[in-house]
């Protein structure tokens, strides 16, 4: 249990455009351990997505680079896999989910065909149809498809936006991996919907014992789900800890300043607390706290290097000069 | 309570769109009832939050109140005078609208100072560039936009301040209320508190009043004085803020609340209390159009539609269990 299942050290990928370069992930280290639920939380830009593309190397070769880094799972260096192995590791050890479902699926193929796919693709010898059909049922009514015989026909287009999302479950879940990377599962979907689609990932995580990468923007869902948080900011990570930690005993500004700007249901505040700016583009090489321009607390020694990310606490980091300092 | 001025009152608002009929598809031509009969008053300087999940008809409301689409039935008066395509002019100078996208809604090929001024050539014809500066001026400066980027085009802005540009848009010809859809739902949450906050204190300094679509629970809960909550084309609770968080009724409303991801890891939260997801608008269920994902629902709600009652205190509810001594959907 207490091995780890996968270890990103030092990753960085950099997009390249016409004019500048930027650090989409810089310098990302983590590692996660069997049956954990790790989150990635972050405002849009801030690099959540690249992190966990990065994983599997589904990165655009033309606009973007692994600079750095290992990736290391199962005895393999993932940066530096050739297509093969990758081939092999995509959608059966490693799985992914993304955030629209109606785009992510094929809307020419039956939701059974799609689901074999993933099937026929890695499975050793071939599965003999009628025990391929009786795998596909079993595993819609895993995800809570109802009378799944008679869906299995179904083409995307005829199901609800949750019925779907439950589908493209059901295809990462094809092949038991052993880590389901989840980028924004939940965002297309009502919040009702988003609740029960969350409960199932959930449920299969303990039933598959998978380890699952939540990337989430939404504060709240990662408070429910997950046993450690990455916080990112400008493509860096700038708090990493336990649940209890991030949200009870926050040591980095923009964590704390994140926390106190979502409206909250249980009491009325007349003013929310705003970060003030807007979330900045960084260009390599970042040579400040990359907070600093909307930090409240930040001085010159904030602008001359960026801070390292270090210990504030057990399992708890921050990327931040004055992390041990107690705010407020 | 009721001294207060009546701004805008929607009575039994119906709004059915054809659903397109397939070539070898006979009979009766099918329809969305996207709004199915919704009456409410809104009160000067309040702030009316509607909130409801995606389809249940909320944008449909600030469309066909703002006349932007026709009504199948119902009426939409305006301080006690029916909206009338004769009075539509004078009506939505004092009613402006605000989007969701801030992407969308503003003209990429028009400077942001063409953009706030654009009311203006239409509601208040003939004003002179000066004129027009002396309004947009103190206008852009509330919203915290500088004068002299409204040079500018929409694409050289943020998210956050492409929002500011749309609410200072809508704020030119000085309007009493604002129907505001989705307004912060496409912006990052840091983003999202700034944007509350303005609408916070335009309220306060000029006198506001807002219809505020969200279908964040939060958000509305932030910025409402009260709530109407929608399902499938109706309104199936209203009430004043704290009541409904305080006394909620509707099991429809409780499931919303509970299924709310609070971020709070001691607390319990993001509850999958109901099934399934809501029914198509085209066919709705017959009886109460929440009985069949109801975990209360008795053979009563199937046959039965549950009309909009008043149980006190102006909170309104449209739920049998709830109307009758059958009150059995316990306070939990």
């Amino acid at each position: 249990m207490d091995e780890n299942i996968i270890e990103v050290r030092g990753l960085k990928t950099y997009y390249y455009t016409a004019t500048k370069v930027i650090p989409a992930a810089d310098d990302v280290t983590f590692s996660m351990k069997k049956g954990e639920v790790l989150g990635i939380v972050g405002e849009s830009g801030c690099g959540k997505t690249t992190v966990a593309r990065s994983l599997v190397r589904l990165i655009n070769k033309n606009t973007a680079r692994i600079e750095a880094g290992e990736i290391l799972f199962d005895n393999m260096d993932l940066s530096k896999a050739t297509p093969r192995e990758l081939s092999h590791i995509r959608g059966n050890r490693i799985s992914m989910i993304f955030q629209d479902p109606f785009v992510s699926l094929s809307p020419v193929y039956t939701v059974g065909n799609q689901i074999a796919e993933v099937m026929r693709a890695h499975s050793k010898e071939k599965i003999d149809r009628h025990e391929e059909r009786r795998i596909i049922i079993d595993l819609m009514k895993k995800v809570g498809i109802p009378s799944p015989e008679m869906r299995i026909k179904d083409y995307p287009y005829q199901l609800s936006g949750g019925m779907q999302q439950r589908i493209m479950i059901a295809i990462a879940l094809a092949c038991r991996p052993d880590i389901l990377i989840a980028d924004e599962p939940t965002t297309a979907l009502d919040v009702t919907v988003q609740a029960q689609v969350l409960e199932l990932i959930r449920d299969l995580k303990d039933e598959f014992q998978m380890s699952v990468i939540l990337i989430s923007h939404n504060l709240g869902i990662v408070a429910n789900m997950c046993d450690r948080i990455l916080v990112m900011y400008g493509g860096a990570v700038v708090e990493e800890g336990s649940c209890y930690d991030i949200f009870k005993n926050p040591k980095h500004p923009y964590t704390r300043g994140l926390l106190k700007a979502i409206p909250s249901l249980s009491e009325d505040r007349d003013e929310l607390f705003s970060i003030p700016g807007t979330v900045p583009t960084f260009t390599v090489p970042v040579t400040t706290c990359r907070f600093a321009d909307r930090c409240p607390h930040a001085t010159e020694q904030c602008r001359c290097a960026e801070p390292e990310l270090r210990d504030v606490g057990p399992g708890h980091k921050a990327r931040c000069v004055f992390a041990d300092r107690e705010w407020d | 309570m009721d001294n207060r001025e009546v701004l805008i009152e929607a009575v039994n608002v119906k709004k059915y769109f054809p659903v397109k009929r397939g070539w070898f598809e006979r009979g009766e031509r099918k329809t969305v009832k996207a709004l199915d009969g919704v009456s409410l008053v809104l009160y000067k300087g309040e702030t009316l939050g509607v909130i409801g999940e995606s389809g249940c008809g909320k944008s449909t409301l600030a469309r066909v109140i703002m006349q932007l689409v026709p009504a199948t039935a119902g009426e939409v008066y305006y301080k006690g005078n029916k909206v009338t395509p004769e009075n539509i002019m004078q009506f939505r100078r004092q009613v402006q609208m605000v989007f969701q996208d801030p992407y969308s809604s503003l003209d990429p090929r028009m400077s942001v100072g063409r953009i706030i001024e654009e009311p203006l050539r239409v509601h208040m014809k003939g004003l002179t560039a000066v004129q027009k500066e002396e309004i947009v001026r103190p206008v852009v400066a509330k919203v915290g936009i500088e004068y002299e980027a409204l040079v500018k085009y929409p694409h050289e802005f943020s998210g956050g301040q492409r929002q500011r540009i749309g609410i200072a848009r809508a704020m030119v010809t000085n309007p009493e209320l604002l129907i505001c859809d989705e307004p912060v739902s496409a912006l990052d949450m840091s983003i999202q508190a700034q944007v509350l906050n303005l609408f916070k204190g335009l309220q306060k300094e000029l006198g506001f009043s807002y219809l505020f679509i969200s279908h964040d629970m939060s958000v509305i809960k932030h910025v409402s004085d009260r709530i109407a909550v929608m399902y499938l084309g109706k309104i199936v609770e209203l009430a004043d803020k704290k009541e409904l968080f305080d006394n909620t009724l509707h099991p429809y409303t409780k499931a919303l609340m509970n299924a709310i991801p609070v971020p709070d890891p001691t607390v319990e939260s993001m509850k999958a209390d109901l099934t399934g997801e809501p029914p198509s608008p085209i066919n709705p269920p017959k009886g109460c159009s929440f009985h069949e994902r109801c975990p209360y629902a008795t053979a009563r709600c199937s046959e039965e539609t549950p009309h909009l009652t008043d149980m006190g205190n102006g909170h309104m509810v449209s739920c049998h269990l709830c109307h009758g001594a059958e009150r059995e959907v316990e306070n939990a």
